[in-house]
């Protein structure tokens, strides 16, 4: 017998040792996820802001794709940030938003000419690192990004300085209604976080301190969906 | 970190408990995490009921154990996961060492795991001459001090900053500074060349789901992300109780989870990993190892009464609220596991012998139960083991037993309670006869047969004055 089968076997032994056994719950009568509050795009953006805030990040506000790439360019400029690193959109034309930013007169890397220990290497050394997320969710001000080859996990960990890029149609009210949106297909595909804030440690006396392994700054690029 | 019995115990919480600054840094910690949580839960109104919602799941999960543990295994593995299930602690780090060694690794990253503290991981990698670091704050402040952390929340609870800032300029060479930020940010500084250096990274898990094979890892720092993102091999340790049904469960815990362990509304990392990198993709590990630790968890398992503390978030919650161990600190029970929930896992984790005393190092004031984010009734338990540990379970721990003189005396107690003269009297007597005794007005060590009383308790000395009640406690 396997280890996994000498386990199994321990594991019924015990369940049946005890009470009796109770049937598994039947499909369906497991608690079903809270609610989700019925909140109009501006509310749940307002929300989404205040949340945000609240944890130590920082929304930009833009009415659309190219206002936001220059926000981000006077951003980086104020931040004393020469390099980032940007990852494939999932609307937002992210070699048009390369481009811009070189203009700029910042040193954007390109990500898709390298393999792992390279890529690795080279994106501890940038500044800033700009990556379009999936979700977010208004209530907790977290923002939810799938991984994949053109968009790695690393863009939203190494660089100290994290620009996540925002449309606003895609906040939702909660994390019920954000893992829903995700379904379980998705997620045993490709890797996901969820993060709420720049990284953060109480682990001296309690105290809050911002920027601990990962990010030290975020800020959420919101682009306003106009037709809403 | 293994308990040792109970004179150790007792020697180390008496150190503990005369220990004003200590008393100090505990009060002010709890008191903070309390305010933190009061916020946190007031302002979600959900909360109540997502607790219930919550139990019911791992409820479920518990007595589905078996079947959702092959689901898991089938899925990860589907996916190019090895998991490995282990039988006790030597297995796990047998196994672990192993898989280390085969890829020539020589330096590990570790994030916060209490489960490889059970196992005693660290030393294991050490003796192998693989340097094993701890990457969380406070897990790094408290091996730089090469002691075991105090609290399985917040490693470092014992140690103020000004400690904090004398360690960092003793061993790591930087200017004496007790700036919270500007420590946090040599920690930072140190560790991100080892984070990048590292051939593996080992964390704990905080759920698994059979559903999907999705192992759920949260943190705050950013340092289990890194643990798993950036080494070549990334291995996860986790209890059997670990495993959930469904993705969705989990919207009724990672919130109830953040509010109660840290009053936050989610940590600010929540990583949900499926398993080894995509041929193209640029980081991730390239081996994705998953150890499932039975260690007397099926021992637990099997007692209808244990079996809800494996229902257990590890949110430690507990800790904070429990007046003993507000007291004491956590390492003076000398256990991975300290606390409430500490002293029911134990005795089956480490052993009776090891463990069985902890049970008893409680007030039952029930603090743990109304905080428990899965409202795991910690006092019935508590009780329950301590039967187990006497008669029940045939004197398992090296215990003063005298069931036989407690109910004699209980006897004599309910007959002279019937004369309230006679309760009076019996009042002023026993205050003359225990009056050469008191000390600062408390009996601290009685000879002969009450000698048990007075080793784990102080007692006000009775006046003798008004009834049989004594003088209030001061």
């Amino acid at each position: 017998m396997s280890s996994f089968d000498h386990l199994i076997s321990r594991i019924r032994q015990s369940l049946n040792s005890g009470a009796p056994r109770e049937p598994a719950a039947p499909n369906g009568a497991h608690p079903q996820p809270i609610a989700q509050p019925d909140l109009g795009g501006d509310e749940l953006r307002a929300q989404f802001v205040a949340a945000l805030t609240a944890v130590g990040g920082a929304a930009i506000e833009a009415a659309g794709e190219s206002e936001a790439i220059e926000k981000i360019a006077a951003l980086l400029r104020s931040r004393a940030a020469r390099s980032a690193a940007i990852g494939e959109g999932i609307t937002t034309d992210s070699a048009s938003a390369a481009a811009r930013l070189s203009h700029e007169g910042i040193n954007v890397s390109v990500l898709d000419t390298c393999g792992p220990a390279l890529f690795k290497e080279q994106l501890a050394r940038v500044d800033a690192g700009i990556v379009e997320v999936d979700y977010a969710i208004a209530a907790t001000g977290t923002l939810v990004m799938a991984a994949n080859s053109a968009r790695p996990r690393s863009l939203s960990l190494l660089p100290p300085i994290n620009i996540a890029i925002l449309r606003s149609d895609r906040i939702l009210p909660n994390l019920a209604a954000v893992l829903s949106s995700i379904g379980p297909q998705n997620i045993a595909a490709h890797p996901v976080v969820m993060v709420t804030g720049p990284s953060r440690t109480a682990d001296i006396e309690k105290r809050i301190v911002i920027g601990v392994h990962g990010p030290k700054e975020l800020y959420v690029a919101l682009i306003g969906d106009l037709r809403r | 970190m293994e308990p040792s019995g109970p004179d150790a115990f007792y020697a180390a919480a008496a150190r503990a408990a005369a220990d004003r600054e200590l008393n100090r840094k505990l009060e002010n910690a709890s008191t903070r995490h309390f305010e933190h949580l009061a916020v946190a839960v007031s302002e979600f109104a959900p909360y109540q009921s997502e607790r219930d919602a919550a139990r019911r799941i791992k409820e479920e999960s518990i007595e589905r154990l078996d079947e959702l543990l092959a689901e898991l295994k089938q899925r990860l593995e589907a996916r190019g996961v090895k998991v490995f299930f282990a039988e006790d602690a030597a297995a796990a780090r047998d196994y672990i060492v192993r898989v280390a060694r085969q890829a020539g690794v020589r330096r590990v990253v570790k994030g916060k795991s209490m489960t490889t503290e059970e196992i005693g991981l660290n030393p294991a990698l050490e003796q192998a001459g693989i340097e094993a670091v701890e990457t969380d704050l406070g897990e790094y402040i408290v091996q730089l001090r090469r002691e075991p952390p105090s609290h399985i929340i917040t490693p470092a609870i014992h140690l103020s900053k000004e400690d904090i800032g004398e360690l960092f300029a003793e061993k790591l060479g930087t200017a004496y500074t007790s700036d919270p930020p500007a420590l946090t940010a040599v920690a930072r500084e140190r560790l991100r060349e080892v984070f990048l250096s590292a051939g593996m990274g080992i964390t704990g898990v905080n759920f698994a789901v059979a559903e999907t094979g999705t192992l759920v890892v949260v943190e705050n720092e950013g340092n289990g992300r890194f643990c798993t993102t950036s080494p070549d091999i990334h291995v996860a340790v986790m209890g059997i109780e670990k495993v959930i049904p469904r993705f969705e469960d989990l919207s009724h815990f990672l919130e109830i989870l953040a509010r109660t362990a840290t009053g936050q509304r989610l940590t600010a990392y929540t990583s949900f990993l499926s398993g080894p990198r995509a041929a193209d993709d640029r980081d991730g590990p390239r081996e994705t190892h998953l150890v499932v630790l039975d260690n007397g968890r099926t021992r637990m398992l099997a007692d209808p009464v244990l079996r809800e503390a494996l229902y257990c978030l590890r949110c430690g919650a507990c800790l904070n609220a429990c007046p003993v161990y507000r007291h004491i600190g956590g390492h003076a029970y000398k256990s991975a596991y300290p606390g409430p929930i500490g002293s029911i896992v134990s005795p089956s984790l480490f052993g009776a012998g090891a463990a069985g005393h902890l049970p008893f190092a409680s007030t039952l004031c029930g603090a743990c139960k109304e905080v428990c984010p899965v409202k795991i009734d910690i006092p019935r338990i508590l009780l329950h083991l301590r039967w187990k540990m006497t008669e029940g379970g045939g004197g398992q721990v090296a215990w003063p037993q005298a069931p036989a003189r407690v109910r004699a005396a209980a006897g004599w107690f309910a007959r002279a309670a019937r004369y309230p003269s006679m309760m009076r009297a019996a009042g002023r007597i026993g205050a003359f006869l225990l009056k050469p005794f008191g000390h600062d007005g408390y009996l601290r060590r009685m000879p002969g047969p009450f000698a048990a009383w007075t080793r784990v308790r102080d007692f006000p000395v009775p006046s003798g004055g008004n009834g049989a009640s004594g003088r209030e406690t001061k």
